[in-house]
């Protein structure tokens, strides 16, 4: 096969292939370049910055924990690039602190005009500067933007219908917390967890308009608020939770004897006493659950007396519940070792074990109290009766002291009984 | 008149500008650390009036630190405030229990931190 003449002879192809690649490396050695430049550009500029925050960070924090307006504090005029500064420093500061110091940036905020900015950014036409704009709102915490984030909470797009719900939690006041739970109301068009993860990081503000609302909420925005109630652990939704035990409404009584529990105050035990006799099963579930959470005692009988319900839920968490009752709670759950009811009995040795007192009481085999070894004898006899022996076969093996693992070892039967060997 | 010594551990840079620069002001020489070994270094060589811990650090956390300086002569007497972005009540009794004088959750109100402060340093001359 022969070269054809174009490829070959003239030189006119060296040429060309010397062009080329100087060519294509003259390309790559311009874009290394402009990749450099641009990087240390780039880094100068952020060095820039970095050094104009340094500059800044000390007026902003005198001015923070000072008396006069943000103008008596500033080194200079604002430049344009320093305003991105300004808010850095303002919403990093608001992650760290509150009270009258977040009131201060807040304040600083508006006579910069950054709430004027950030407003005429929320009515863009583009939807991730709206999205943005809300969320500096909501960062900011300004009153001057709640007419426009409730109107956002309305717009086309979700992230920013999110976004400004989420600034008016930030913000707080009953007027920005209002349409919130309104938004409670329309499941189609909120997700009721989102609401109430906003409602519940706004805290006590949310409770006082949850409380006005209540009785004008549908179903399922009453079990949201319930829930919110007993997340924030507020005091004030106390007495309306108590009503809401004698509700027709088994869900409803259910969610508002956990909701008891989580507030923890146990002068609600009376009430959630009253509960564990309710004809529903899982109201009577969670009344137990409940009373495990308050630190009283006028509970305990009731709570044994639930240990033989017909619902394996209800005998569960009066067990659990029980054993968070300190000693007057474990001693119940000791004398149900006796219980006729198997499970009721199996459930207090759970229960035992789980509280670490039948580890003590192997220990007490070995005390030189007799009657305290007694008593430790007495229980484990119940506990071979009921056939529980696992813990106790496994210290049999793995006690550190070896009187004990013997005295395990008899109670078991593993070993014959001293007197019987004799 | 001797300047109050304080030293101020966290490992979040915002919180230990903002906090120098106020108890600066307030007449303070400030020392301060962005991670537990630094801290108890910090500590062992500044012997200082105050100390404000962050809970959760590089190397050893807030209690371990306390812990450290209560076993320590020298420092066993020192004002300790522990500040927290947890939100348990069992970290506040835990870091009474190592020893902390005060337990002062984030985000904080900048005056009465400054204030508790003032206090416990009377308090511990007292």
């Amino acid at each position: 096969m022969t070269t054809p003449q174009w490829l070959v002879g003239n030189g006119q192809i060296h040429d060309l292939v010397f062009w080329l690649i100087g060519a294509v490396g003259s390309v790559f050695l311009l874009l290394v370049i402009i990749i450099i430049v641009s990087k240390a550009w780039r880094e100068y500029v952020e060095e820039g910055l970095r050094r104009r925050r340094v500059e800044l960070e000390p007026s902003f924090f005198k001015y923070v924990v000072g008396q006069g307006p943000i103008e008596n504090y500033l080194p200079r005029p604002l430049a344009r690039k320093e305003r991105v500064l300004v808010e850095d420093i303002f919403f990093d500061l608001g992650r760290i602190v509150k009270g009258s110091v977040r009131e201060r940036a807040r304040d600083a905020f508006e006579k910069l005009g950054f709430i004027e900015h950030y407003l005429e950014k929320l009515e863009s036409r583009r939807w991730w500067t709206r999205a943005e704009a809300a969320e500096k709102l909501g960062l900011m915490g300004s009153e001057r933007a709640t007419r426009s984030l409730i109107t956002h909470m309305d717009d086309q797009v979700p992230e920013v219908r999110v976004r400004a719900a989420r600034a008016l939690g930030t913000i707080r006041t009953s007027e920005a917390l209002r349409p919130l739970t309104r938004a409670l109301l329309d499941p189609g068009r909120w997700s009721a967890i989102r609401v109430a993860g906003i409602l519940i990081g706004a805290g006590d503000e949310s409770v006082e308009i949850l409380l006005q609302e209540f009785h004008a909420l549908p179903m399922h925005a009453k079990i949201a608020a319930i829930d919110i109630f007993g997340r924030i652990r507020s005091l004030k939704a106390i007495s309306l939770l108590r009503e809401l035990l004698a509700s027709p409404d088994p869900d409803i009584r259910a969610r508002a004897a956990f909701a008891l529990g989580s507030i923890g105050d146990p002068t609600s035990a009376s009430y959630l006493t009253e509960s564990l006799k309710d004809k529903n099963w899982a109201v009577r579930a969670m009344a137990a659950k409940a009373l495990g959470r308050l630190k009283e005692e006028e509970s305990i009988d009731a709570l044994c007396a639930s240990l033989v319900d017909p619902q394996w839920w209800v005998r569960a968490n009066a067990a659990e519940a029980l054993k968070n009752k300190g000693t007057r709670g474990v001693g119940a759950l000791l004398a149900m070792l006796d219980s006729k009811d198997v499970y009721a009995a199996q459930q207090a040795v759970q229960m035992l074990q789980e509280s670490g007192l039948l580890d003590e009481m192997i220990s007490r085999l070995a005390s030189e109290d007799g009657e305290q070894r007694q008593n430790a004898l007495d229980i484990m006899a119940k506990l071979v009766k009921l056939k529980r022996t696992d813990l106790l076969t496994e210290m049999a093996h793995t006690h550190p002291e070896s009187n004990i693992r013997q005295r395990l070892a008899i109670i078991l039967g593993l070993r014959p009984h001293p007197r019987q060997t004799a | 008149m001797k300047q109050n010594r304080i030293v101020i551990a966290d490992d979040d840079p915002i919180v230990i500008k903002f906090l120098s620069a106020i108890f600066q002001d307030e007449g303070f020489e400030v020392r301060t650390a962005d991670d537990g070994e630094k801290a108890l270094k910090v500590i062992r060589e500044t012997r200082p009036d105050l100390i404000i811990l962050d809970l959760v650090m590089p190397y050893h956390d807030g209690f371990e630190i306390c812990q450290q300086v209560r076993a320590a002569a020298l420092t066993a007497n020192v004002p300790v405030i522990i500040l927290s972005m947890k939100e348990k009540e069992q970290d506040a009794i835990r870091a009474f229990e190592v020893g902390a004088d005060d337990f002062i959750r984030k985000p904080f109100n900048a005056l009465e931190l400054v204030a508790r402060a003032r206090k416990l340093m009377n308090d511990s001359r007292t």
